[in-house]
């Protein structure tokens, strides 16, 4: 079979991958916002509970496939 | 001109991204071992899609300047770069959803076949786009506040 030429199996993949990519990329995006944003100009920096909250989400929805990939092929 | 490269470049980096994801989606059929190495390297993707989106934001913001028009320029950088990911992530989908037209024989085109290549651009330049987006705004947000602060 050559890969390149077998342009549905491509697209199959790519549907495939998202499955993972789809969370990697808002856990992730919603982890960096969290962490990364800077304070606002004359406010005090303090870390309150919105980006914890935001970490815990996008840890959430990071390891939600994995586990689920996990847990199908134990039990299914 | 500075524009035209980054967009450029985020064109190229959205694209070659997608094709990324389809070959890395192709080493999740082959065994559990081999999703869950397909598993992180899109970890891995993501990551860089940020950390990429970042930088080209970082070539985009006018260094050392604080007139008017520079602050004005600096604005929209983000999104301008995650734009640029996303022409790059459909342009692709839209070259599959050509080579699997023309892969398919006429008498078995369906919705299906003419839908599958656009969508799944739509889908990855928003999926891909996402990420770099976040990272060129840090990145904006970073460099507007650092200057702020030196003009305490």
């Amino acid at each position: 079979m050559n890969l390149f030429t077998s342009w549905d199996i491509l697209g199959v993949s790519l549907v495939l991958s998202l499955r993972f990519l789809g969370p990697f990329a808002l856990g992730v995006s919603l982890i960096a916002w969290s962490v990364l944003r800077p304070s606002r100009a004359g406010v005090p920096r303090r870390r309150s509970g919105s980006s914890l909250l935001g970490v815990s989400l996008g840890l959430l929805v990071c390891l939600a496939p994995v586990v689920l990939f996990l847990a199908t092929d134990a039990f299914g | 001109m500075r524009r035209i490269n980054v967009f450029v470049l985020g064109v190229v980096l959205g694209a070659a991204l997608l094709w990324v994801c389809a070959f890395v989606g192709v080493l999740g059929f082959t065994s559990i071992e081999g999703a869950t190495y397909s598993a992180v390297l899109l970890l891995a993707i993501v990551l860089a899609d940020m950390v990429l989106g970042g930088l080209l934001a970082r070539i985009l913001l006018p260094r050392n300047s604080d007139s008017r028009r520079s602050r004005r320029k600096a604005k929209g950088v983000g999104l301008f770069v995650g734009g640029a990911v996303f022409v790059g992530a459909v342009a692709s989908g839209l070259l599959l959803g050509a080579m699997i037209l023309f892969d398919t024989p006429a008498s078995q085109r369906n919705l299906f076949v003419f839908a599958a290549g656009p969508g799944l651009g739509l889908v990855y330049g928003m999926v891909l786009g996402m990420p770099a987006i976040v990272g060129a705004t840090l990145s904006e947000m970073r460099t507007g506040s650092r200057r702020r602060g030196s003009r305490r």
